[in-house]
């Protein structure tokens, strides 16, 4: 302490030493031409880039730094709005007196409008506008834009679950079928896009059942409704024949009544067949309908259009009527044809199968005609206390195809498929005080009254393969469910009883080859206890179920005269948890612990064909079952407001089945069954996201893998097979010169590597595909684009082979008409080829594409 | 005693007003917009997207709020409430439907402040339950710290700042670009407009959406205002949003059920999360 004193005076040395060195003070007066002081004015003290320190003169325009910091070759920068900025460079001077000079100030030069984002808890709102860029054709192109928002085929998923409603001004008239809408509204009739989030679409349910799906809302801008707004195209072009595209889209949209019309045909290489029902509901259909392969010769990972030579044509219409605040009705009704044909080669390669590899290579068209109708008609009450839904649907398919396949022999195989399904669907939940009483009913019956096959060859008249499927499910289903919320508690359970009366027979007809006859019938019924408690503790929710379950079965095999029957209980759990961890991050985890429990295919054991050369037998003959545990986490950070979601998702599992796949392949055909016997296959999954908007730049990132082992049987011998699959992709959409120049690039990276144990066999399979696609407006109603695709895949043979695919365009854009000419396949590319690794196998298929074409479309809005 | 008269006025006039609404839901009533002493017209406008979370609630709300740039004054409100103000002064004879309706889309907090900046003095004007306030205060002297971080907002270049300010510490983006010492909120006195505030928390954020040219006469609200000072008025607001049902019946207004039971709301506190902690 003694030493106190002088430490003192050593400091206020060394400090003043230091003023005088470095520091200095620096004054002086702002004033304007006439030599007025000038209040307000910002003067900042800058060195290098970085202004150190600032202030604003006062009304006697003066300034000062007092500070230690400045110092000589520092800039005094002034500036005030209509005035010319002026700096100085600070010198040996103290007083700077400085005098600005007024200008105009232009303050357009300032505006500039961002995106426009709102967030109002799980809501986030976009501004449409903002989003739209010239060269957006539709909704769906504004949609993808959305971060956390992706859309693959016809279905859109945000942050990586399928969406659960698609609403057009809150109201739900598309159901599953909202890809009619998403491909065909114009943007510029939307005013904003909300996103809502963890939706639950029964408003009795919310803050009963929490979900993590979430549903997307369109805003229609007031002027665009009660009254039609649409387009009719139409054009024609040219290629190896001639081509046509015509489309018709309208919709009418008021408080009370929404109405959509599409309808459309083309032979320009867009297939209808999967667009009138996706996104819906979960139907059970009859055994017959998924047991006959549709695309023997293969299918290729090109879109459709490149490859198929179509006919197609499809009409939808949907209408939704609010008869009062809270009840509407719904109708549906939908209808595709669609006439293909497509020429390919295969060249499969068996493994596993031994020292030297089973091979196996053909030829082939394949020609589909399929027509596909579904109507649905709905009745739904939605409130806070009420809510009620009855849902009659239909759908029918009646497909006929053929296959001609040449290898050491032609030979024809040609399908007939007939399956219908009917469903009526019934829900009602009443939600008093803190009680929730659910009761629901669904009765299904499908039908396959007419499955056919026939092969022949070159050699006979004679069909060798005549096989005719018949199948029937009568399945209904019902439950009732109550539940009781406390404040931040809430528990109950459901009772639920699944029905299924199940027919199926295969008969072998007129045909060189007896492969035996089918025919089985009878009954499976579960009843299923699902007790629940459920925590919403604000920031946290936890719900865990345990259900119990009793199944019995009895099935009779009419060819042999035997009957089949079983009885077991399950005890099932899941637990979920979501944890709000602060308004941009959260948790969510889950565990489930799960049984299943076969049918009636298990007890099909006499064989029957799937392909032309594929023979099946369906079942052992006991029944089949598995237990699975599965764990998952994701971790989730979404910044709306600065255009930023990311998300990580991690899944684990592990199924345990008492049956196991064998096969057993020759050069000419394979036979694939089911042994009876303990296996297990483990799962890893992961999946990241990234999404970032910035000013006019969209970058989205994502990747995900799946790695597997399983066992299987081929040529009676046990193999253990590890997957592993991974895919990468990145899009970037920018859009740049005051929207006059957009560029939009998607890179994807699929890998496959599979390892068979037993045998050391391994591959290793990749694709690569860039798709680079530019469009500007060298004046302001034309606009020119151009698309690149490349891909890049390694072959089974060895080796790799690249393909560019180069698509450009023009459109002329003015008020409500547009003029567009399109050229598809500029690169004239003729022939594709790939390889895939399927299940035991890896498949080469090499395809005729379509040539260059050239197509003009004229189109009216109105 | 003061406080007592304006809630038992208020509870009268909301009787009134329900009654005359449920008598005639449909007739057109002409409802006056508010009117403004005007004090100056904005030269420039910014619109802010203010984004509030509420931790107790786990609620976030994020209303659009205007910067009203004057040579003399300014003024910082809610913008949606100026959309519906002037959608009421375009069409006087909206019934009260079309009025709900809009303020349900368009409405915001009603909470307003004008700045003087040859009186260097600030005018809030607040409202809790039914009753205007209004305060003075001297403009803010922020002690800002200029940091070297930048960030590209509405694509203009801005430079970093943080300063401490009643309770909560926050961070800036200026662009010396705009030379105007503005900002939203009470902030300001940086070299260059705010286009962007955070507080070190995450619960208040506050960005420009869009810059706008645009020829807005503003000024003083007219109506009627309870004469306050700024920490009676947080504190009021305070006790308010915090336990509505307590602060009411503490003026002795209460809720009751048809047989006379006094009704108790299960959830007590509302959305409050203040930029103003002190």
């Amino acid at each position: 302490m003694k030493n106190f004193p002088d430490r003192i005076l050593v400091f206020i040395l060394v400090t003043v030493i230091a003023m005088t060195v470095s520091g200095k003070t620096i004054t002086g007066i702002v004033s304007n031409e006439d030599y007025v002081p000038i209040k307000g004015v910002i003067v900042q003290l800058i060195e290098g880039e970085d202004p150190i320190d600032f202030m604003t003169t006062g009304g006697d325009g003066k300034f000062s730094f007092n500070t230690d910091t400045v110092s000589n070759g520092m800039i005094l920068s002034f500036s005030l709005l209509d005035y010319e900025s002026q700096e100085v460079v600070v010198s040996e001077d103290s007083v700077y007196n400085v005098v600005l000079m007024k200008k105009g100030t232009d303050l357009t030069e300032f505006v500039v409008r961002a995106p426009h984002t709102r967030v109002k808890g799980d809501t986030i709102v976009y501004d449409v506008a903002s989003l739209t860029s010239k060269s957006d054709r539709n909704i769906g192109d504004i949609i993808r834009k959305l971060p956390g928002v992706t859309i693959s085929g016809n279905v859109i998923y945000y942050d990586g679950e399928p969406i659960n409603r698609f609403y057009i001004e809150d109201m739900n008239m598309l159901g599953g079928s909202y890809s009619v809408a998403a491909n065909n509204i114009n943007p510029e009739d939307i005013k904003s896009i909300s996103v809502y989030e963890r939706h639950q679409p029964k408003k009795v349910l919310k803050d009963v059942e929490f979900t993590d799906r979430a549903a997307l809302n369109l805003t229609l801008k007031k002027k665009r409704m009660l009254r039609p707004i649409g387009f009719v195209k139409a054009g024609g072009g040219a290629g190896d024949r001639m081509l046509y595209d015509a489309d018709v889209y309208g919709m009418l949209i008021s408080p009370t009544n929404q109405s959509l019309l599409a309808a459309g045909g083309n032979n320009a290489g867009k297939v209808y067949g999967t667009m009138n029902e996706t996104g819906g509901e979960t139907r059970n259909y009859n055994l017959c309908s998924d047991i006959v392969n549709l695309y023997p010769l293969g299918s290729a990972s090109l879109p459709v259009a490149r490859y198929y030579n179509n006919n197609s044509a499809k009409v939808n219409a949907s209408s939704l009527f609010k008869i009062n605040r809270d009840y509407t009705m719904t109708s549906r009704v939908g209808y595709s044809f669609d006439k293909d044909n497509y020429s390919n080669a295969t060249y499969t390669e068996y493994l596993g199968t031994g020292e030297d590899n089973v091979i196996y290579s053909d030829e082939g068209t394949s020609w589909f005609a399929n027509h596909s109708v579904n109507a649905c008609i709905n009745l739904e009450s939605n409130s806070e206390s009420f809510y009620l839904l009855n849902e009659l649907y239909f759908q029918g398919k009646f497909s006929d195809n053929d296959y001609r396949i040449c290898n050491d022999r032609t030979v024809m195989q040609s399908l007939s498929n007939r399956d219908f399904l009917v469903e009526d669907r019934f829900n009602s939940i009443i939600r008093k005080g803190g009680n929730v009483f659910d009761v629901g009913a669904r009765m299904t019956f499908s039908t396959s009254p007419h499955n056919r096959m026939t092969v022949v060859d070159n050699t006979s008249e004679v069909p060798y393969i005549s096989q005719i499927l018949k199948g029937n499910t009568f399945f209904s289903t019902f439950t009732a469910k109550y539940t009781s919320v406390w404040d931040t508690f809430s528990f109950g359970g459901d009772a639920n009883a699944d029905i299924s009366l199940d027919s199926f027979r295969s008969d072998e007809g007129d045909s060189d080859m007896f492969v035996g006859t089918n025919e089985e019938h009878g009954y499976k019924i579960g009843v299923f206890l699902r007790p629940f408690f459920s925590f919403d503790i604000g920031r946290l929710k936890w719900r865990t179920e345990i259900p119990v379950s009793f199944h019995t079965i009895r099935y009779k095999d009419v060819v042999d005269n035997r009957i089949y029957s079983d009885s077991r209980p399950y005890i099932d759990f899941s637990s979920n948890l979501l944890w709000k961890m602060s308004v941009y991050l959260s948790l969510q985890g889950g565990f489930s612990l799960r049984h299943d429990y076969g049918g009636l295919k298990d007890f099909i054991d006499n064989p029957l064909y799937t392909s032309y050369r594929t023979e099946t037998v369906l079942g052992t003959g006991a029944l089949s079952s598995s237990g699975s545990k599965r764990g998952n986490v994701m971790l989730r950070y979404s910044n709306p407001l600065n255009g930023l979601n990311t998300s990580l998702r991690l899944s684990c599992g592990r199924t345990d089945r008492n049956q196991l796949s064998s096969s057993v392949v020759s050069e000419t055909e394979e036979t694939v069954s089911s042994i009876e016997r303990r296996n297990r296959i483990n799962t890893f999954s992961w999946a990241i996201d990234a999404a970032k908007r910035m000013h006019n730049v969209v970058v989205k990132v994502s990747g995900n893998g799946i790695a597997s082992q399983r066992e299987a049987m081929r040529q009676n011998r046990d193999l253990t097979v590890d997957s592993r699959f991974r895919t990468v992709s990145a899009t970037l959409l920018t859009y740049f010169l005051s929207d006059r120049l957009n560029m939009d690039v998607t890179a994807g990276y699929t890998g496959i590597e599979q390892r068979i144990k037993a045998t050391g066999t391994k591959t290793d399979q990749s694709n690569v595909n860039c798709n680079f696609k530019i469009s500007g407006f060298v004046i302001p109603y034309l606009e020119l684009y151009s698309s690149v695709a490349f891909e890049r895949s390694r072959l089974a043979e060895g080796g790799n082979r690249g393909y560019v695919f180069l698509d450009a365009g023009m459109r002329l854009k003015k008020r409500k008409f547009e003029i567009e000419l399109k050229g598809a396949n500029l690169t004239d590319e003729r022939v594709y080829e790939y390889s895939i690794t399927r299940s035991l196998d890896i498949g080469t298929y090499r395809y005729a594409l379509r040539p260059l074409e050239v197509i003009a479309t004229f189109k009216w809005m109105f | 005693m003061r406080r007592y008269r304006i809630f038992v006025v208020s509870v009268l006039m909301i009787i009134f007003a329900g009654f005359v609404f449920a008598q005639e839901p449909k007739k057109l009533k002409r409802l006056n917009p508010l009117r403004y002493e005007i004090v100056d017209t904005s030269r420039l406008v910014v619109i802010y997207v203010h984004r509030t979370y509420d931790p107790v609630l786990d609620v976030a709300k994020a209303p659009d709020e205007m910067l009203l740039l004057g040579d003399k004054f300014s003024m910082y409100r809610s913008y949606g409430r100026y959309k519906v103000d002037s959608l009421l002064s375009k069409n006087p004879y909206m019934t009260y439907d079309e009025y709900k309706r809009y303020d349900n889309e368009f409405g915001g907090f009603q909470d307003n402040l004008v700045k003087s900046y040859d009186a260097g003095t600030l005018r809030y004007g607040g409202w809790i339950f039914m009753n205007s306030y209004r305060y003075t205060e001297e403009i803010p002297k922020i002690q800002w710290k200029l940091a070297k971080g930048t960030e590209t907002i509405l694509g203009k270049k801005c430079r970093m700042a943080t300063c401490r300010f009643r309770g909560r510490d926050w961070t800036a983006w200026y662009c010396p670009d705009i030379p105007i010492s503005e900002g939203p909120w009470k902030f300001g006195g940086l070299p260059g407009v705010i286009l962007k505030m955070e507080d070190s928390k995450g619960e208040h954020l506050i960005e420009a959406t869009e810059i706008r040219q645009a020829s807005i006469p503003f000024g003083y609200p007219q109506k009627l205002y309870v004469k306050s000072t700024r920490e009676k008025f947080l504190k009021e607001l305070a006790d308010y949003k915090n336990d509505p049902v307590k602060s009411l019946e503490s003026v002795g207004t209460v809720a009751k059920d048809k047989e006379g039971n006094i009704i108790r709301p299960s959830r007590k506190k509302l959305f409050y999360n203040p930029i103003e902690l002190e």
